[in-house]
């Protein structure tokens, strides 16, 4: 694997400056390096529960500049080094995360990438799905308020040979507005970019799930009004088929366009629909169904 | 009217997903409806797959007709069906 190109060439020493972040996910090597304090402190604090020392070359590599007006992120260890920028916190680490993910989906095509909140309930994965701002990382605050584990908030990479869901627990990021309702107040150690909050992993009441474990429950998130009682119907595996397609990332890297996948993940699991309202009832509605799948 | 080639289908308990590309469009067909995309094999009616609907699921001749036809038409209205001069069906697995 090809090191990254130093840029110390024009400034001596220019990323020595900082130690390189080392993190894992998927069982992949990533090496963050950074001439900013401030980009260092983004990512130590967004991925502080991926950190890890591996002594194998990192299978990506980034370099982070500061730069007037944002940030510059390289990923320099391919033989086309690509280039992305950054204005500000929030869209750094947006910009940072899409890329790592997507990456290292490339380099594991064994994984199913879901957008899913990924929790732990009595050791068994359940995924929240829902599309991009359908209150999968509220709901996920509030389900660690109750001692769910944590794997994530965003990304439930699932392996297709055993059904196996792999943590990618980065801080939970929610939108500025509107904070989580009492009793699921923010830790003072969360991050505010701006339009972003992000709750280091160390703030949670809970522990981190760090290694894969089997996938039990889905739930399909729909948000119709915060005026509704929360309400929960069985579904079946092709409708959870479906609504898992609609929702992974890059399906098409897989056989069959990557429908056969999803089906063999629904199949796996037991399928509901969860109709959300105000965050504490939601939260029970989906405790009291793991509760009752559970019995069964 | 048989299911158009270039789509992808699989079976699940009785039910079917398709995923036609070319829209980008998933369809989920419940069990009655995965019954008669089965039966879509170019060489059978209207009449003769609301027949064997009939007799599969218990109902009235009249109303599995009735049905058959409507549920052909929907396919038909999202492009999921070809002529019947085509050689080969969709890639299925189940």
């Amino acid at each position: 694997m090809r090191r990254p190109e130093q840029k110390s060439e024009a400034r001596p020493g220019f990323f020595e400056e900082l130690t390189p972040i080392h993190l894992g996910f998927v069982g992949l090597g990533i090496e963050i390096r950074s001439n900013s304090p401030d980009a260092n402190a983004f990512v130590t604090v967004n991925f502080s529960a991926l950190r890890s020392e591996y002594s194998k070359e990192p299978d990506l590599v980034y370099e982070i500049t500061e730069i007037d007006k944002g940030f510059v992120i390289r990923r320099s260890n391919s033989d086309a080094p690509v280039e992305l920028s950054a204005r500000h916190p929030a869209e750094f680490l947006y910009v940072l995360e899409k890329d790592l993910v997507i990456e290292c989906q490339k380099l594991r095509p064994d994984l199913y990438f879901l957008h899913a909140a990924a929790l732990s309930y009595r050791d068994t994965a359940f995924l929240l799905v829902a599309p991009s701002g359908g209150g999968k990382s509220t709901t996920c605050w509030g389900l660690v308020n109750h001692g769910c584990h944590y794997l994530s908030d965003e990304l439930a990479p699932t392996r297709l040979q055993d059904f196996q869901v792999h943590p990618f627990p980065h801080a939970l990021c929610l939108k500025s507005e509107p904070e989580p309702p009492s009793p699921y107040r923010l830790p003072k150690e969360t991050l505010n970019t701006g339009p972003t909050l992000h709750i280091p992993t160390e703030a949670f009441p809970v522990r981190i799930v760090n290694a894969p474990i089997p996938l039990g429950v889905i739930f399909h998130i729909q948000h119709l009004s915060m005026d509704l009682v929360p309400s929960t119907v069985e579904i079946s595996a092709a409708q959870s088929a479906a609504l898992l397609y609609a929702n992974a990332l890059n399906p098409l890297s897989h056989a069959r366009a990557g429908l056969d996948a999803a089906v063999d993940i629904a199949r796996h699991a037991r399928n509901f629909q969860t109709f959300s309202g105000p965050l504490d009832l939601t939260v029970a509605e989906i405790l009291s169904t793991l509760e009752k799948t559970e019995r069964r | 009217m048989r299911p158009r080639a270039d789509i992808i289908v699989r079976e699940v308990n009785g039910e079917t997903v398709i995923l036609d590309r070319s829209t980008g469009l998933l369809h989920t067909l419940n069990a009655t409806a995965s019954f008669v995309w089965h039966q879509l094999d170019g060489r059978q009616t209207v009449q003769d797959i609301a027949r064997a609907v009939s007799r599969m699921f218990d109902v009235d001749i009249g109303v599995a007709e009735k049905d058959v036809a409507a549920v052909i038409a929907r396919m038909g209205e999202q492009q999921l069906l070809q002529e019947d001069d085509a050689q080969t069906g969709a890639e299925e697995r189940s």
